[in-house]
């Protein structure tokens, strides 16, 4: 129970780095150091703006944050709720308890909006262009 | 001993399991030992008495495909799509009953997931070094 705490204290504390590396950091900017994967295919993967769109939710500039990443945004407030309710059940019990209410076909569904995510945003076409990460 | 059901560790004389709530089989109770010796019997055989093994539970999915997305989305995509595929097989595999496959697509796909979450913190760490010297060369010109 105690060795549990402090993994789940551990956790939020890298959370909490993570968080004030983004909030510090000047907005926008990579300082030129931009993303291998969008650097060698020049793809915008699924998670590309993440790191942007949590910056601006950590200011509370949920508009930017949304055109950084649309899906990441909509995805974020279920996120931190598991992330939430996990810490709390870890502690208690060693594991998870919402795993056992979150249906498997949800998950699926889930992956497949990542993929068409994926692809869409990366058509150069009107509608779609909004998906990519855009500055406002 | 271990939940028949989830595999926790729980009281040894627990009826019921205290995380998921499945009742224990009265396996546990000591056996009652003969009264006395009888003689008419014959002695029996030793029999070696085989206990499962406490991981004996089968791993659900769920848990292992949940965070693969999310290190997918937020950490690092290469090795957040393996830790998906692996991931995903682990139902599969528990499905035909495999659950030795099952357990190893559930170690796999969680070491794509801690390492996918280390690199995207190493990455994390180099970056925050990399600004404090840019802050620091463009604020005191050294």
């Amino acid at each position: 129970m105690k060795k549990r705490l402090i993994w789940v204290l551990l956790f939020w504390l890298a959370v909490a780095a993570v968080s004030l590396v983004l909030l510090v950091r000047p907005k926008g900017s990579g300082f030129g150091l931009s993303c291998i994967i969008h650097g060698l295919t020049g793809l915008y993967c699924p998670g590309c703006g993440a790191s942007r769109a949590l910056a601006s939710l950590l200011r509370f500039d949920f508009y930017q944050a949304f055109r950084w990443n649309p899906l990441l945004v909509l995805i974020f407030p279920f996120a931190l709720f598991y992330l939430v309710w996990g810490s709390v059940s870890f502690v208690g019990c060693g594991r998870n308890t919402l795993d056992d209410r979150i249906p498997v076909k949800l998950l699926w569904g889930l992956l497949v909006v990542v993929l068409l995510y994926f692809v869409l945003r990366n058509l150069p076409l009107w509608p779609f262009t909004l998906l990519q990460p855009t500055q406002v | 001993m271990f939940c028949k059901k989830c595999g926790m560790q729980i009281d040894d004389s627990a009826r019921f399991c205290e995380h998921c709530g499945a009742e224990q089989h009265p396996a546990a109770e000591p056996q009652p030992q003969a009264a006395a010796w009888q003689p008419d019997q014959p002695q029996q055989a030793y029999q070696p008495v085989y206990t499962p093994l406490p991981d004996a539970a089968p791993v659900k999915g769920t848990a292992y495909l949940v965070w693969s997305i999310l290190v997918t989305l937020f950490c690092c995509m290469p090795l957040g799509i393996p830790a998906i595929v692996f991931a995903a097989k682990i139902d599969n595999c528990n499905a035909r009953g495999d659950f030795a496959a099952a357990a190893e697509n559930a170690r796999k796909a969680k070491n794509f997931c801690i390492w996918g979450a280390v690199v995207s913190a190493v990455l994390c760490v180099i970056y925050a070094v990399f600004m404090v010297l840019m802050i620091a060369e463009t604020n005191f010109h050294f």
